[in-house]
């Protein structure tokens, strides 16, 4: 058997944030918050540019879509939500989470389910131009119906194989 | 956390890695915001390693999907091979998705905590409170080396008689009807 060492370690953020004094965690938050202020705008760039690049590659219209790569659909999928805090409260980071959900499954099981993809194509869309207006309940209950689509399309290994 | 709780991060030293240069930008501004004055950015794995053999830091907060080499590598070889000083770190994991074949290598790499992404103010620093006053021994053994993963000892699954020290004390303490962490552990051994 490996030998197993324990041990305690004493890290210097511990005995800074524990020797007190400083700011406030409210007063942090505050300060935190207005920092991010002008970083709203330039996130909102990045997700419509990377909404418009899957949409221009991946989506129904694209034709050269299948010589696309799933890995890309993936990256762009993760720099939503990377940018997502350009649209607070609209849900879009979920849905795009969902989105990289899909197509890492699709990776690991070797199979494109177009209509999938379409389904989370579009719910991006409604969420980045609809889903700050929506109610909670109804932003919910979008999600909540792309969850079951990615599991069922591609979760669920007995999914047509649609190239 | 309490809003009333103070923290003073002047003097800690932290390391940003991402290779996306907006969330670097957000990550950056959140800590300004926290009063951190010290901090680098990173853009690869390959810069971050550069600047942790030649830096002490106390605080790594990096991406998990980078596209040549990701954070939990960083994190491993962090752990394995970087100068003593960084070695016991903590680190935190930034993450917006965690791929199906990554989830293992998230939870064994070595890392404190996973924050999800976007960055949201209040649970990075929720977290930052939480790694600081962590009482998990790290644990150092052929195939791992980082903060102990278990995050509450129910002690030995039932009907196994446990290997280590504290499992007779856990199973007691579980029939009590109550959990054990690792600090009500180390109190208990006092």
């Amino acid at each position: 058997m490996s030998s197993v060492r324990k041990f305690r370690v004493k890290t210097k953020l511990a005995t800074e944030v524990l020797k007190g004094g400083g700011i406030t965690a409210s007063e942090a938050l505050k300060r935190a918050d207005a920092g991010l202020e002008p970083l709203r705008e330039p996130c909102l760039v990045t997700v419509d540019r990377c909404l418009s690049e899957i949409d221009k590659r991946f989506g129904v219209a694209a034709s050269g879509r299948s010589q696309e790569e799933f890995e890309d659909l993936y990256v762009l999928s993760s720099e939503i939500i990377d940018s997502s805090l350009g649209l607070p409260n609209s849900g879009i980071e979920h849905a795009a989470r969902a989105l990289c959900d899909l197509a890492d499954l699709s990776l690991e099981k070797g199979i494109r389910d177009w209509q999938a993809v379409d389904v989370h194509i579009e719910t991006l869309k409604l969420l980045r131009f609809r889903g700050q207006a929506f109610s909670q309940e109804q932003r919910q209950a979008v999600l909540d119906g792309l969850k079951k689509v990615t599991l069922k399309r591609v979760g669920d290994s007995s999914a047509p194989s649609a190239a | 956390m309490l809003d009333s709780d103070k923290l003073n991060l002047e003097r800690i030293n932290f390391l940003l890695v991402d290779d996306n240069p907006q969330a670097l930008i957000i990550a950056a501004s959140v800590l300004a915001g926290f009063g951190v004055r010290n901090y680098h950015k990173c853009g690869s794995v390959k810069e971050a390693r550069e600047y942790l053999s030649t830096n002490a830091i106390d605080f790594l907060p990096t991406d998990a999907h980078m596209p040549e080499e990701d954070g939990y590598s960083l994190v491993r070889w962090l752990r394995r091979s970087a100068p003593e000083a960084n070695r016991f770190i903590p680190v935190v994991v930034v993450t917006g998705h965690t791929r199906q074949s990554q989830v293992l290598e998230a939870r064994d790499c070595g890392v404190n905590a996973i924050v999800a992404k976007p960055l949201i103010p209040r649970i990075l620093l929720e977290r930052i409170f939480w790694v600081a006053n962590d009482q998990r021994k790290f644990i150092e053994c052929d195939n791992y080396i980082g903060p102990d993963r278990r995050l509450r000892n129910l002690g030995a699954p039932e009907g196994v008689q446990g290997r280590r020290a504290e499992d007779a004390r856990a199973s007691a303490a579980a029939a009590e009807g109550h959990d054990v962490d690792s600090g009500d552990l180390k109190r208990g051994a006092g």
